[in-house]
């Protein structure tokens, strides 16, 4: 075989069919290659040009395609129409109400965990510890306190922080607070801080936003406890949160200070939010769905009047 | 051979009992697990994140309808590949074209210094331009080959061409990139 023909041979095999060739053909082109620089560079070319292909890495836009496909998966959106029908059903009022199909076991928990995992880093970042779980109190009572603050009119800001600052900051030294909370804690003081100085629905939002992504962390790892008192709780701060959200975007619209962009993320969140919620509620036993489900109804909460937060519990903020 | 679902061949997938059930049990497994190779094919094909994005959903969507056409015994990620190409093929005979758009280039994740960076950002840049030149059969029988390793009597039946046709459009799709290849390499200088 001369040159030509090795360069052919290699353009048109590969490993696997060399491998395969039987060994005559095989030895005649290794012993060419051994002894002829041009067809060996030609031969190494081929296999770095492939290597190079396959390392290519994937855009970055695949795993969050992948994220929102399993977010409408979650929906039920993509089931197959004839599967939801099949699950449609009359209600008391004689009309036919398309039931959401109840998801199969293994794929609720593998939709529950890729959506949790979508939710990110946030909830990574900001799940706590089993123990951080114990002991919510302080923290969820300063969540309280954000929501008032932000209900509040600018004057009104820097008295209501002035009312509560000390004594939350001598709880957080004093409580024998798990790490995480302590954290948490600390956290909210500051930002609580920030909330005095900018009066800025968008920002407030999204404050609260990135609150209940922490919240909705703390619900998941709350599930796996199955204590459903506890995931009620929880499920109320989640809710008290996502409230914020929606409020401080009312307002934002009542001033006409939409700005679509800015937005996006937030509603991205929100969605996100809701679709991992969804899942993660069909994944609980039916006792701590009830619970949950409870803790997060509107129409179980307080009406707020003009648009101002008002303390859920109907009780002054316990110091 | 890989079986890390992250687009590259997977010889492991053949006919996992949990992928060939009749239903929907796994599908979030499935999609986790082939997401990044269909992805990556259809990306090749269509150039536009956007395109590729529908045509990945169209895909797994297809699948979910048909999973009781699964053949157990056959490797679930060719059958998915199967059903991409064909969802492309389909898009494709619609617009005549998909519309190609410059491919961005993304820096590699591994650790390497920033003129290294650069240089494999640049390279991998060139490789996917190259890539963009030729037809779009030649195109899907290399990355076929190259990526998931089938043969070509799956290349062939994917890409609608006999597995004769398909190794032509190997040799070409060689050819025409070692080619391009070493020109640009040539150009760069050392």
């Amino acid at each position: 075989m001369n040159c030509t023909e090795i360069q052919n041979w290699l353009l048109s095999a590969d490993d696997r069919e060399l491998a395969r060739a039987d060994h005559t053909a095989q030895s005649t082109v290794d012993q060419h290659l051994a002894g002829c620089y041009d067809c060996r560079q030609v031969a190494d070319d081929l296999r770095q040009l492939e290597a190079q292909w396959r390392s290519l890495p994937l855009p970055p836009e695949a795993s969050a395609a992948k994220t929102r496909f399993l977010m409408r998966l979650a929906d039920q959106q993509l089931l197959p129409i004839a599967a939801r029908v099949a699950a449609s059903d009359v209600n008391s009022s004689g009309r036919v109400r398309v039931r959401s199909q109840p998801l199969a076991g293994g794929l609720r928990w593998a939709l529950a965990a890729s959506l949790l995992l979508a939710c990110g880093g946030l909830i990574y970042q900001f799940g706590p510890s089993s123990e951080a779980q114990a002991a919510p109190d302080v923290v969820q009572r300063m969540i309280d306190w954000h929501l008032e603050l932000s209900a509040a009119d600018a004057d009104q800001r820097q008295e209501i922080f002035d009312q509560r600052a000390i004594q939350f900051t001598q709880a957080l030294d004093e409580d024998q607070l798990p790490a995480d909370d302590a954290e948490l804690g600390r956290k909210l003081l500051d930002e609580a801080q920030w909330l005095v100085k900018n009066v800025d629905p968008l920002a407030e939002a999204s404050h609260f936003s990135k609150l209940a992504d922490r919240m909705l962390g703390r619900l998941s790892q709350e599930s796996a406890q199955k204590h459903a008192g506890k995931l009620a709780k929880v499920a109320r701060e989640y809710s008290k949160a996502e409230d914020a959200v929606r409020e401080n975007l009312h307002k934002l619209e009542l001033d006409g200070k939409v700005v679509d962009a800015r937005l996006e993320p937030i509603h991205d969140r929100q969605l996100r939010r809701k679709s991992a919620l969804t899942v993660l509620v069909d994944s609980m036993p039916s006792s701590s769905q009830k619970a949950v489900k409870a803790a997060l109804d509107p129409t179980a909460k307080p009406i707020h009047k003009g648009g101002k937060h008002r303390n859920r519990d109907k009780r002054e903020l316990p110091i | 051979m890989l079986a890390n679902g992250d687009g590259n061949a997977n010889e492991s997938d053949r006919d996992s009992p949990d992928a060939s059930s009749n239903s929907t049990t796994n599908f979030a497994e499935l999609v986790e697990q082939h997401w990044s190779a269909v992805y990556r094919l259809l990306y090749n094909l269509c150039g536009s994140a956007h395109d590729t994005e529908d045509l990945t959903q169209e895909t797994f969507l297809r699948a979910l309808n048909r999973l009781d056409s699964f053949q157990p015994g056959t490797k679930m990620r060719a059958w998915l590949l199967r059903i991409a190409t064909n969802a492309w093929f389909d898009v494709r005979r619609k617009r005549q074209r998909v519309t190609m758009q410059a491919l961005d280039v993304e820096p590699s994740e591994a650790e390497q210094s920033v003129e290294e960076r650069l240089a494999t950002a640049e390279q991998a840049a060139l490789l996917r331009m190259a890539m963009q030149d030729l037809p779009d059969v030649t195109r899907m029988v290399f990355h076929l080959r190259v990526t998931e390793e089938l043969s070509f009597a799956e290349i062939g039946e994917m890409a609608g061409v006999s597995e004769e046709a398909a190794r032509w459009h190997m040799h070409q799709a060689r050819t025409r990139l070692l080619r391009r290849m070493t020109k640009e390499s040539v150009k760069r200088g050392p």
